[in-house]
């Protein structure tokens, strides 16, 4: 196979899979429910980073809503900072190899409409960076976790998510945390080919190891069109 | 240069470490037909990974490519660039003609095989089950008659090396926002969405078509242009006496290939050659 040897490929940046965590750490999370959302940030940290594609090319962002309102991983100083329309941190993504998972705290509201807003900026000027430096990149993930009603106005939030995925520029989930999380009303966020889903009993870990493996399947290009995922059943199912 | 010199071709297809990993057999198909009067014609289809079926829908697409080609290979080829549409646009029907007719062979209320996963176990891809889940893309290139036709729907490219040795793509590359995101011959639509392209032979000996497995190393993302260090060692290695389809294999097999992709890969070379036709 000498000749073949010399066969030289192309230098071409990773393509990239941004995914933007989006989770609410307002009050009703205190205690267990954040504990084990920490524990699942870490699980999923050590998942991704356990696969060589993935954490070339995988990219997160970490949106949280509730204490402080809506904020955003700061990559370049480590820290949650405040964020809005018009605010967002220059570093707010990194590839998944350099994800360091924080530990969240919970208080306060539960301004997800806000958050929902925040969470589709970052993406929509993350793939404009992508064109500006010739980035191939996956179609990118929100992947929204809450315990509870939203405390803000979130029907501007739900029409832009409906009108992204109808164009084809993003994929949303939401996963609702029982007792409290309104299925009815998440589903009017969602869309209905891809309706919340409810978390069985704080599998929070489950949980993002399945966004992990779901990470991993996307970013690997081996699967075209709608990415094949694993199954959800072990850790939660679509109530309506 | 031989007036009469004709094609010879290899090809290799090998299965993804992803999709080896998800359990899944390679779905990518290829197919060579020598033709009459020494022309050729290649064949790569690419069964959507995502697809329940998208091996069986390459393969019916490529069956049906076969089979037109049989009949094509016996009349008259198209003598200019009208009457090369016409045979392009056939050959797309009769893929997806095939397909279709796989689809209602295998389907059917109580075929397990046509059940989509319950929304409880698969987070909500959501369509209906139908022909989609043996979406596959496909590309044929025809040389013949000192024309080159090419039908492609999809993602993969074709590229060809001129008698001065330069590498230029030859048909339309699909223009897809995401990175792996693709139309298929299964689509509603995919009549709009089908490319052909004809050209006139003379300038070229070599043509090689790829699966989107390989365009990450076979093509400068930036530029949207072919890699030449990447193509002309293999035309060289085409053109070669006793070249083999297990070398290109083991090729597309080897750890250096695997490290940069982990979807499947398809490769077929055709250099011009007075040896023609293998035995």
């Amino acid at each position: 196979m000498g000749d073949l040897d010399i066969v030289e490929f192309a230098d071409n940046p990773d393509p990239r899979c941004p995914c933007v965590l989006l989770l609410d750490t307002s009050s009703s999370m205190e205690g267990q429910p954040i504990g084990a959302l920490n524990e699942g940030l870490r699980v999923f940290q050590a998942d991704i980073q356990n696969d060589a594609l993935a954490q070339r090319r995988s990219e997160i962002a970490l949106v949280t809503f509730g204490n402080g309102g809506v904020r955003v991983l700061d990559y370049a100083s480590g820290d949650l900072v405040p964020a809005s329309r018009g605010n967002l941190p220059t570093q707010s993504f990194t590839i998944a190899r350099d994800f360091h998972a924080p530990t969240l705290t919970a208080d306060g509201y539960t301004p997800m409409g806000e958050a929902i807003h925040v969470a589709l900026d970052l993406i929509q000027s993350r793939k404009t960076e992508y064109k500006r430096n010739g980035v191939a990149y996956y179609r990118p993930w929100v992947f929204m976790v809450t315990d509870g009603l939203p405390t803000d106005s979130w029907s501007g939030g739900a029409l832009r998510v409906h009108e992204e995925v109808r164009l084809g520029g993003v994929v949303f989930f939401a996963v609702g945390v029982p007792p409290e999380a309104d299925f009815e009303l998440l589903a009017q966020i969602t869309t209905p080919e891809r309706p919340p889903v409810e978390l069985h009993a704080l599998h929070f870990s489950e949980m993002f190891a399945w966004l992990s493996q779901s990470q991993k399947r996307a970013s690997a290009g081996a699967v075209g069109g709608q990415v094949a995922l694993p199954p959800i059943s072990g850790w939660g199912s679509v109530p309506l | 240069m031989s007036g009469r010199a004709g094609w010879l071709a290899l090809g290799a297809s090998v299965a993804g470490t992803a999709h080896v990993d998800y359990g899944r057999g390679c779905e990518d198909r290829f197919h060579i037909k020598y033709l009459q009067d020494t022309g050729i014609a290649l064949v790569v289809a690419d069964g959507a990974g995502s697809a329940v079926a998208g091996a069986e829908g390459a393969d019916a697409a490529t069956r049906g490519v076969a089979k037109y080609l049989q009949d094509f290979a016996h009349v008259t080829s198209p003598a200019s660039v009208a009457q090369w549409l016409e045979t392009l646009k056939a050959i797309i029907a009769a893929a997806r003609s095939a397909v279709e007719d796989e689809f209602t062979l295998t389907s059917g209320g109580d075929n397990p095989e046509a059940t989509r996963d319950s929304p409880d176990n698969d987070m909500g891809n959501g369509d209906a089950p139908g022909l989609g889940d043996l979406a596959t893309t496909l590309i044929v290139v025809i040389a013949r008659a000192g024309w080159i036709g090419v039908s492609q729907i999809g993602d993969g490219c074709v590229v060809a090396r001129t008698v001065t040795g330069e590498i230029q793509a030859i048909g339309h590359p699909e223009a897809s926002v995401h990175v792996n995101e693709t139309r298929f011959l299964t689509d509603a639509d995919y009549k709009e969405h089908a490319r052909y392209f004809v050209c006139p032979a003379q300038n070229f000996n070599g043509i090689a078509v790829l699966s989107d497995g390989l365009q990450f190393l076979a093509y400068d993302m930036k530029t949207q242009s072919p890699f030449a260090p990447f193509f002309c060692p293999l035309f060289e290695f085409a053109a070669r006496l006793g070249a083999t389809e297990a070398e290109l294999e083991a090729f597309l097999r080897s750890p250096r290939v695997c490290a940069r992709t982990t979807d499947d890969k398809t490769l077929v070379l055709a250099v011009r050659s007075k040896v023609g036709k293998p035995k």
